[in-house]
Formats: structure tokens, sequence, C-alpha cells
């Protein structure tokens, strides 16, 4: 009876935290977007869609949309930025791929690409194969996999069931530690490279976070960067090796 | 050098009295006087002699003429001479000292000749007289100098400044530049002067000189501009110091004098050069001047001229020239009404070719037609003033007709007229074909969530894996331990549950009641069984019973025994015997002893 009523609250639970991933609030910006950008009146659709983010409403597509909505304006920074944003909520869509190496290609300033690696770029694949969302609910469901066959080998009478489970147990430990490193590794990447995008026709680079500093570089609009910190106004920012230094926050956007 | 010896005296009648000419210092340096003596014998000077006079030459000017006598006395070689059957002893000579201030420039020099008029002759009395100028320690041991192409240029013409090294002998090195810019009034495109080399200055000792194209520049606005001073530093040998040192040893004090010079870090800088910039002519000046200044060329072409709808066509246009170093303005475009367009790629190369900075742009359009037909597009001009011709200059190309046929199925669609296709199918479409960004999704009404890792309630529920287990493990353990507890019990009181079968029995035997005689033995038998291995057995086949019991570790002879029991007393049962009470008192206590013997192996 108890072990009944322990796994009844448990799939409350359980039901409850699903529910509450797939939260669900609509915008209705989204159609009056939609009809502008298909009427190519791009200016309303971006401030259509531009509404529902502000206030609040997450969704890839819609980011993909905007980007689209700015490429189409041509404000090829904030186009670059709403796709990345989009590809960070959902890694593995291939037009979001393509928009935004396809407005990356416009960038005037650009980093070369290092030599490609096959092995390395077959683990880049299977390491992006599943989207970090996907893998953390694998973990999940891995984990409580093996409680319940852990459970399951108590219950059985037989050595043979016993050694089976054993070997499931096993298995599935194997699995969840592979997925486990991958989506550890792109926490950790979430968590500590972020990157922005000029999203000013141009952004001095400056030596301090202040106006009185001297300018050492100017980066163009849709120009990629990593940020290394925020100091009020200003983002520290690296590209390439060789430059590092300081942008104002109004002439760029941080994908968080 | 103490002596410059003259190469060749002249004249054979000073030859045996051994005239000579020597310099009254060791380093004569640009700019400064120096004496030049002329040494004659008295006995040697010719008697109806006039002024002694030099010529210079090469930027030496004569100061004035000092004459003294004095007892000149032989020296080592002299002395080696003597030793060895010469003359060597010490005379009396006139000693003629020319006052001649050295020119500016450096290096071996010849000063001039010197001449005398004898008996109203004039003759010359020495030749060439060659002598080494060296640069001052006080002046700068570096040159440098910055040399424009050009003094007068129009308005956004390009040309360039060339840098120039000389190093003097007391330059050291250590040479960086502190300022070179070249002010706020030019464009500019600089070269790298890493590679510049260094050589030899010829017949100078110790001096370099290096020189290159330093930048390319193109002036923003007319009038008379400035390229302010180059600044640089280095280090130069000092002028020499004669130090003097003071050393005790012990009652006995001693002093030395030496000469030193130490380094000195000094600045150099190019003189400011002045550019007169003129203006652009107003006569003749197209429309559609571009504002680019030099010597250009012109191309745009169109890749194709036949194509269908939702296929690309492309524009390139390519404009090259030498005016203000990478750049170059966008020629004015026609409006492609009938096209649609995506933002053009654009790219700028500059490169030093035959002495100027060739910047070339090259820009691709691409337009996809919205329909089929005929379409013309407009001719595109690019105009340029061209300096060496004085005379602003203008490349046209085309008009292009382009056919447009139709394309297939749904891109023919796409480009119906708005009224009757909905705009969507043909921006999507067009989308479609891969050279262009891709097409809106549709968005689902769910407001999608950020990854869960940084929500307490995922790690809850990753972590409740746990507890589960724990709680589960638990609960599977004592409920066995329950069972195992249970198990004892009933095996504990199988034997008083046995005895209260048997009184059954004796009941019924005293009864006379054979039938449930038999029923209780049968009875008692399975029961205690099935209490002492906590197994119910009742319900089963005796087949069934034989196999648990085989299973449970009874011998076979028990498992027989307790088998042919169990068939008697079905068949009794179901087929009544009549036996007698010792009969059944016998059995009673059989029963008894096989529930003993099964009781005891457990």
């Amino acid at each position: 009876m108890k072990l009944k009523s322990f796994l009844f609250a448990l799939m409350v639970l359980i039901g409850g935290t699903v529910a509450g991933f797939a939260e669900s609030a609509g915008c209705a910006g989204i159609e009056a977007g939609t009809k502008a950008y298909n009427e190519g009146e791009f200016e309303r659709a971006i401030d259509e869609w531009q509404n529902c983010i502000d206030n609040g409403f997450q969704n890839a597509d819609l980011y993909y949309n905007l980007g689209n909505a700015y490429f189409r304006n041509g404000q090829l920074g904030l186009a670059i930025y709403n796709y990345k944003v989009a590809l960070k909520l959902r890694p593995n869509d291939d037009d979001f791929k393509h928009n935004l190496e396809y407005a990356q290609a416009m960038t005037k300033d650009k980093v070369d690409d290092e030599e490609e690696n096959p092995i390395l770029s077959t683990l880049y694949k299977a390491h992006h194969a599943m989207s970090l969302k996907a893998q953390l609910f694998t973990l999940l469901a891995l984990f409580w996999l093996i409680a319940v066959v852990s459970v399951l080998r108590i219950l059985v009478h037989g050595d043979r069931a016993k050694n089976a489970c054993t070997g499931a147990v096993f298995i599935v430990t194997i699995v969840f530690g592979i997925i486990g490193t991958s989506a550890a590794y792109k926490v950790f990447v979430t968590e500590t490279e972020i990157t922005g995008v000029v999203t000013a026709k141009d952004a001095d680079i400056t030596s301090a976070p202040n106006d009185r500093s001297q300018t050492l570089n100017t980066l163009s609009e849709g120009t990629s960067f990593e940020v290394l910190s925020e100091q009020g106004n200003f983002v520290e920012i690296r590209l390439g090796d060789a430059i590092r230094g300081f942008v104002k926050k109004s002439n760029v956007g941080i994908v968080k | 050098m103490k002596r410059v010896l003259l190469t060749c005296l002249a004249l054979a009648t000073f030859a045996a009295a051994r005239p000579s000419l020597q310099v009254d210092r060791e380093r004569i340096e640009a700019g400064q006087t120096f004496g030049l003596q002329f040494v004659v014998p008295l006995q040697e000077l010719p008697a109806n002699r006039d002024v002694i006079q030099i010529e210079t030459k090469n930027g030496f000017t004569f100061m004035g003429l000092d004459s003294t006598d004095q007892l000149i006395r032989p020296g080592f070689e002299d002395m080696f001479e003597s030793f060895f059957g010469g003359g060597g002893r010490a005379y009396k000579a006139r000693i003629y000292t020319f006052k001649v201030r050295a020119p500016k420039r450096t290096g071996q020099i010849d000063v001039g000749q010197i001449f005398w008029t004898i008996n109203g002759e004039r003759q010359a009395v020495s030749g060439s007289i060659p002598v080494n100028v060296q640069r001052s320690y006080n002046d700068d041991a570096l040159a440098v100098s910055l040399t424009p192409s050009k003094k007068s240029i129009y308005e956004g013409e390009q040309f360039y400044v060339t840098l120039g090294f000389h190093t003097f002998e007391h330059f050291e090195g250590n040479l960086q530049a502190t300022d070179m810019n070249t002010g706020s009034d030019f464009i500019v495109h600089r070269s790298d002067l890493s590679n510049m080399e260094f050589k030899p200055v010829e017949g100078a000792r110790r001096e370099m000189q290096a020189s290159a194209k330093f930048a390319w520049l193109s002036p923003t606005k007319s009038g008379n501009l400035q390229i302010p001073a180059f600044k640089f530093k280095y280090t130069k040998r000092g002028e020499p110091k004669i130090v003097e040192e003071k050393k005790q040893m012990g009652n006995m004090s001693f002093s030395s004098r030496s000469v030193k010079q130490e380094s000195v870090e000094t600045e150099a800088a190019t003189p400011v050069v002045n550019i007169n910039v003129k203006p652009l002519p107003a006569e003749g000046r197209p429309a559609n001047f571009s504002g680019m200044v030099g010597n250009y060329s012109f191309d745009a072409q169109f890749d194709k001229d036949h194509l269908k709808v939702g296929e690309a066509l492309t524009l390139s246009i390519t404009i090259r020239g030498d005016g203000t170093p990478g750049t170059i303005t966008d020629p004015k475009l026609p409006s492609f009404d009938d096209f649609r367009s995506v933002p053009p790629e654009n790219s700028i190369d500059k490169k030093v070719s035959g002495g100027k900075v060739v910047t070339t742009k090259s820009i691709k359009i691409f337009l996809y037609p919205k329909k089929k037909g005929s379409f013309e597009i407009p001719e595109i001009s690019y105009s340029w003033f061209d300096p060496a011709k004085r005379a602003y200059q203008s490349e046209t190309l085309g008009p292009w007709t382009i056919e447009v046929e139709k394309g297939d199925a749904t891109a023919e669609a796409a480009f119906m007229p708005a009224a009757t296709r909905p705009t969507a199918v043909q921006k999507q479409e067009i989308e479609a074909l891969g050279s262009d960004i891709r097409f809106i999704h549709k968005v689902s009404g769910k407001k999608e969530s950020p990854t869960p890792h940084r929500d307490i309630l995922f790690w809850i529920l990753f972590a409740a894996a746990i507890p589960f287990y724990l709680i589960s493990a638990g609960i599977i353990r004592r409920h066995r331990k329950h069972s195992s507890d249970a198990a004892l019990i009933r095996k504990g009181k199988a034997k008083k549950m046995l005895k209260g079968k048997f009184a059954s029995a004796h009941e019924a035997m005293k009864n006379g009641d054979t039938k449930a005689f038999y029923a209780a033995l049968e009875a008692g038998l399975i029961d205690y069984l099935s209490d002492i291995n906590n197994l119910e057995f009742k319900g089963m086949t005796r087949d069934q019973m034989k196999s648990e019991l085989g299973k449970l570790g009874l011998d076979e002879g028990a498992i027989d025994k307790i088998d042919k029991w169990l068939e008697k007393c079905a068949f009794a049962r179901f087929a009544p015997v009549s036996t007698t009470r010792d009969e059944q008192d016998a059995m009673l206590k059989s029963v008894e002893e096989l529930c003993e013997l099964v009781g005891s192996r457990k």
C-alpha cells in the first residue's frame, strides 16, 4: 500500500515537472507579424514579433522569423543576433543554421575558420546529435531506469534474472555516462562562452570601458565575437587572437 | 688622420727641399673651418715669389692665409732615413696656413689646388688635395628626408612619398619612429618598411643610406596642405671628452687622462612637406561624376541574358583604378523594378603595382525576375577625372536585354499577380531556391522553455530516483522479513496443529467413522507438510506435491511414504474399508512417526 502511495506521488511530481517545462502561452502578435512579413511589411513584422519577445514569449521559431524580418529589412546585425538566439534554444535546426551562415557570409569582418579535423568533426556531430534539453530529459529517464531495474533485481528470485538485471544496469549506466559527459560539456559552454553580435552599422573597440579611451579597431555590422565580461555600459570582447577590447552595449547584442 | 700627403708635387724645384702639406687637426668636420698647412724649408723658398694662393672647389671656402716660420724637427721616418745615410737634421721652414671652411656634405672631397706666382708666372705647386670631411659629433648622426613624388596635384589624386635615411659615422643604432602621422588631410596606404635595406655610401667612411616608398596618399581637400614632420629617435656617439682620473696607491697618487665618448639619445625629424592641392575643374564635370581621380577602368556584365522565372541573374561590376587608395565609390545603378534582389556582395582589394596603389572593387548583384517577359536594363555609367589628361573620363556599358521564360509550375505560380495569389507563396518559393535565406517557420503557441538544467524541479525529480530505490528496496526487504517470520511461527505451531488433527482422528475412531478417520489423517498430514514448509500443499495434485517436496529437499523414501499414505487415505475415503480399531491405532501411530521423520529432516 505504501509503495503504491509513493509511486502515485512520484507520478504526480513527474507530470507536474513535464507540464512545467512545456508551459503554454500564446501571443497575438505572432500571426499579425507573419501576415505583415508575407506582405513584405518587414518593419511591421519586426514590431509585432519583437513585442511578443519583449513580453516574455520565448520561442526559437519566433526568434528565427524575427531574424528573417531583420534580414529582409537590411539590418544584418540584428538578423544574425536573432538567428543565434534561436539556435541557442534549438541547436539542431537546419533552417536556423542555414540562415545564420547565409547572413554571416555577408558581414565585412570575418575570422577565418580553423581547418576541419575529420575525427573532431564526427565527434562534434555526435555531440550535437541531441539538443541539451533532449539530453537532460534522456538522462533523467535513464537514471530512473537504473533505479527501477535495480529494484527489479531485488524482487526477482532466480540467478539468471538477477544477472540480466545487473547487465542491464551496467549498459544503461555506460549510456548515461556518455550522454552525461556531452550534456555536462554543453552546460559548461552555455554557462561560460557567451557570444555577441554587432547590431549597429559599426562599433568601435576601445582600449578601456569609457568614451575617452583610444579606439583600437572598428567592427562592422553583423560581426560575431566572444563576450568576456560586462562592465557598466561596455562589454569586454575578443575576436580571434588579435582583437580584444571594449564595445558599447548599445552597439551590440549579447546572446545569452 | 694627422697628415695628408700630396700624391705628387708638381715642381721638381721643391722636390729636393721636401715641401709638404698637412692639416692642423685630426678630424675635418662638415661646415667647420680648418687649417691646410703648406710647409716649405726656408732655404727652398723661391726668390722672386709673389703671394701664395689656393683655389678651392667642391664647396670648400677659403677664409684667410697665415704664415709663420718654425723649426721643424725630424720625425721617426726622417731619423730612420738619416741612420741609413739620408738627411734628417732639424731645419727652419715657413708654414703657410690656409684657413678653409669645409662644405656641409661629408666624404672624401678634393679641397682644390695651391698656386704660386714665381717670376711673374703662376705655377701650381700641388695636385688635388683630397681630405675626409666628417660630420661634427654635435651634428645629427642621422638625416631623414621625406620626398613627395609630386608637389602639385589634384584633389583626390594619388601620390607617394619616399622616406630616406642617411646615417653618419657616429650613428650607433636603436632607430625608432616616434611619430609618422600624415595628418588628417590625406587618405593613406602605408608600405611595410621592415625590409628596407641600408647600403654603404660610396666614398664616405662608415656612412649608410636607404630609401623606400613609404606611403601613398590622396588629399581629401584642396589648398596648401602639409604632411607633418616624421620624428625618429636613435643613439649616436657623443663628442670626445677628456676625462682625468686620479688614483691613490699607498702614499703615491697617479693621475691619468683618457678620451671618452658616451652614447647620446637624439631625435631626428623630416622637414614638413608642403603639397599644393588643386581643386577639380568644374568645366566638363559629368552629372554622375563618381568623385574618383586617377586612371580607372569600369566593367559591368550579366552572367546570362536568358533565364527562367525562379532562377537568379548576376550583375558583376568591376571598377579598378589608382586614385584614392582603398576607396572606390559605387556607380549609380538603375532601379530593377522587375526583379527582386538580395543585398549585393561587395569586395574591395588594393595592391601596389607599378609604383602605385591600385584599388579594385567588385560588386555582385543578384536579381530574381518576378515574371516572364523581355526586360531592358538601362545602361550603367561610371565617370572619373584623369589627372594625366586633365579631363573627365566616362565609361558607359549596356543597355542589356534579359529574356525571362516560364519557370516550373510552382515558380510560375509564385509570380502570378498579387491579386490572384497570396504574396507569401511568392516569397516562399524564392527563398526555397537555396541562394537566399530560408522561409519563416510557423510559430506554435507554446512558449519554449530554456534548457531545464537551471530548474530546481528538474534536479529534484532527478534525485527522487535515489529515495525511490531506497524506499522500494526497504519495503521489499521488510515484506520478505515479515513473510519469513510468519513461516517460523507456522512451523512452530505445526506439531500442535497436527495433534489437533490426530485428536479428531481418535474421535472418529472412537465413533467408528472410518471415512472421517481417513479424512482427518489426510488433512493432518497435508497441513503438517504445509506448516513446516510454509507452502500450501492443499489443492495440489499428488504429482505436484511430490515435485514440490523434491524441490524442498526431502529424500525419495520419505516422499514415497507420504505419497502412499495420501493414496491410501484417498482410496479409503472414496471406497471405505472396514478396519479394526487396532489397525486404525497402528495406522495413526505410523502417520505420527512419518510426520516426526519429515519434521526432523526439515
